[in-house]
């Protein structure tokens, strides 16, 4: 029997199979290519079932629902997810010739991939489980291998015994998959010993900081501000608006047991700009997915109109507003101290 | 729910539209006493949020046929009446709209569209609509909306759901058949032009609405398609929709057409609306939404306008049914990012 808290862990850590499911439908569609995505899902369908709270029969449902196809308005709010994150991750690279790149609860991402090059140092953050499973992906295929200057040797897993004493870490020369619960994160050196505190580093939140309570949040962010000079920050999460789409959100979400511990303690765009604030961010720049997409107009839209005229093709949209209303309640916040890429993105709400 | 069944056909029947600008004669053939029996039972069983066998939809959609194809493009509806709009699967919340606006038959009801798709009943929604339109096809009128067609229901659910309940197409295929016959617009009392979307900007009079063939796929493009699919604009004039289909139309059109028409109003459903209403053109278009927390997920009201015999108009809002034993708990949490 698992304990409240670790229910309360392992349910946190399935949202990165929803997250998972969204990539792989989006793929299909054509919206983006994710050439690694199919080496994850393999991975999760032989080790899932080894992972804390699973079992073979559950673990078989839970690999199942991942390719459950989703609604035309998911694919595009994932579309818009993944391309503004990325873009901002793009232009972070090519502005700094060496630099930092910490992806907190990372999951499934695959980005890490097609990133890496010897000038970046790289490093990925989740739960154990987690990053085990990230871990036999990379070993045991040579072009993640490569891809993260690994050279070792591969592993067999057989049973939930040598799953869970396999070591989730895994190091190579600028490659760091560290198997860390992020209320941890400034207790021990674990994630320190890796960091080139001098780097221009990009820390990534993408829905990891909202399972948070407001504490945990600021002690997170400080490690993070205590730790490197030249900061930026992305988030990416769920906000209330304290409206009534926010409150069936946190009802339906809290159903599933998934508790959003920041969403009404930081319902809007300005509380979150206002929390970054009081962490001494310097350079501070908030949205939302709706304008980011072009629902607010375009002089907000980070989509060319090319680019909007191909996505159009793959989907029918056939409601605008609910869409506009499903992609206002998610922000992206970029924060920056001392040397900080500037993105010249559109925002609603800039220092 | 009490829905009062036992008003005998006679009664019903009295109720003949006045056919004021009509061109040919039509009326309604005569339900059978076996076919009233058989409709009662299904009525009762789709009550429960019980689905029809593939047996009995055959047979329902046989009898629905014989009715909606003997009315018109711009079906004319007497008032009272009360309007409503997009109901998108949401059953509970259908019967929760019969509760609050009053039972059928003894209230009239113009539905304008989009049954099914989205909500997880759209095989009972439709099916129980149908049944209440066969069984009282004077009290009752089902126009098409855009997701009444074979293309967009294979994107939004409902074949989807028709192969979870039937274990096949067949359903979804004598439905969606089905749907060519809806009529596409009503006129209440020569004044209220209603249907699910909006204008076109190749439509100026009623009269030409009356000349089109509507008994086929909703179109991608033409008058027909902008009816089912356009929507009111802040912007004056016609604009290109962000839908991909349709068009926008502002303030300026809609005057115009309702000066050119003699009409006090145009009511349409098609758009989410948070308060389940909302006024549009200078209140010379109403929106009207009848889906509360559309998809589980919107929070929003959902609204029916009623229409007395003056023309006075009411709207009633309303939440989502809270029903004792309904299994939200196992039902599916909708998508979010997560």
């Amino acid at each position: 029997m698992l304990s409240p808290s670790q229910k309360q862990d392992k349910i946190v850590r399935s949202t990165d199979l929803d997250a998972l499911s969204c990539r792989w439908n989006c793929v299909q569609k054509g919206y983006f290519e994710d050439v690694n995505i199919d080496k994850i899902i393999n991975s999760y369908s032989k080790y899932l079932q080894f992972c804390e709270g699973y079992t073979n029969l559950s673990a078989g449902r839970t690999y199942k629902s991942v390719f459950d196809r989703k609604l035309p308005i998911i694919n595009r709010g994932t579309y818009l997810r993944t391309k503004s994150i990325s873009d901002i991750i793009g232009k972070f690279i090519n502005d700094n010739e060496k630099c930092q790149i910490v992806s907190m609860g990372v999951g499934s991402d695959t980005r890490v991939f097609k990133l890496i090059n010897p000038n970046i140092n790289y490093i990925e953050l989740d739960f154990e489980e987690t990053t085990r499973i990230k871990k036999l992906t990379i070993i045991n295929d040579s072009e993640l291998s490569k891809a993260v200057n690994y050279s070792g040797l591969g592993a067999t897993v057989a049973d939930r015994s040598q799953f869970q004493t396999l070591d989730p870490n895994l190091h190579t020369d600028n490659y760091h998959l560290i198997g860390l619960d992020l209320r941890r994160l400034s207790d021990s050196n674990i994630v320190s010993e890796f960091l080139d505190s001098k780097r221009p580093t990009l820390v990534l939140s993408e829905c990891v900081l909202c399972y948070l309570n407001p504490g945990e949040n600021e002690k997170i962010l400080k490690f993070w501000t205590d730790s490197i000079s030249n900061l930026s920050l992305l988030i990416y999460e769920p906000i209330s608006l304290n409206d009534s789409f926010g409150q069936q959100m946190r009802e339906n979400l809290g159903r599933r047991g998934i508790n959003l511990l920041t969403f009404n303690h930081f319902p809007t765009l300005k509380s979150k700009f206002d929390f970054l604030k009081s962490l001494n961010f310097q350079d501070i720049n908030v949205t939302d997915i709706a304008s980011i997409g072009g629902y607010s107009g375009d002089e907000l839209s980070w989509i060319s109109a090319e680019e909007s005229k191909r996505i159009d093709k793959l989907d029918l949209i056939d409601e605008i507003e609910e869409i506009k209303l499903l992609l206002l309640h998610y922000c992206l916040v970029y924060g920056g101290i001392g040397k900080h890429t500037n993105l010249s993105k559109k925002w609603k709400l800039s220092t | 729910m009490d829905l009062d069944t036992d008003v005998p056909m006679e009664d019903v029947s009295e109720d003949q539209p006045s056919y004021q600008q009509k061109t040919t004669k039509t009326t309604t053939p005569d339900l059978q006493k076996e076919n009233i029996g058989d409709l009662d039972q299904w009525i009762e069983k789709l009550k429960n949020c019980e689905p029809l066998s593939e047996r009995d939809v055959k047979k329902l959609c046989d009898m629905a046929t014989d009715v909606l194809q003997l009315e018109e493009n711009v079906q004319p509806v007497q008032v009272p009446v009360t309007i409503c709009g997009d109901v998108h699967g949401q059953f509970h919340d259908l019967m929760e709209l019969f509760k609050i606006g009053g039972p059928c038959p003894d209230t009239n009801y113009l539905f304008m569209g989009d049954y099914v798709d989205r909500g997880y009943y759209s095989v009972e929604t439709v099916s129980f609509l149908v049944c209440m339109k066969v069984r009282y096809p004077k009290r009752i009128t089902i126009l098409r909306g855009n997701h009444e067609s074979r293309q967009i229901t294979q994107v939004y659910g409902f074949y989807d759901e028709c192969l979870r309940k039937y274990g096949s197409a067949s359903v979804w295929k004598l439905f969606t058949d089905l749907f060519d016959y809806f009529p596409i617009t009503a006129l209440v009392d020569n004044k209220i032009f209603c249907l699910h979307g909006g204008l076109s900007p190749m439509i100026e009079t009623i009269d030409q609405i009356r000349e089109l063939n509507r008994t086929q796929e909703v179109p991608h493009e033409g008058p027909m398609c902008d009816l089912l699919w356009s929507d009111p604009d802040d912007r004056g004039g016609w604009g290109i929709s962000p839908r991909g289909a349709g068009f926008t139309f502002g303030q300026d059109i809609s005057e115009q057409f309702n000066h050119t028409n003699d009409l006090s109003l145009i009511a349409r459903a098609h758009q989410l609306v948070m308060e389940g209403y909302a006024w549009t053109h200078q209140e010379s278009v109403v929106t009207i939404f009848s889906a509360p927390n559309y998809c589980y997920r919107c929070g929003n009201q959902a609204a029916i306008m009623e229409v007395d015999e003056l023309h006075n108009r009411q709207f009633i809002q309303y939440d989502p049914s809270v029903r004792p034993g309904e299994p939200t708990v196992t039902r599916k949490t909708p998508d979010y990012f997560l």
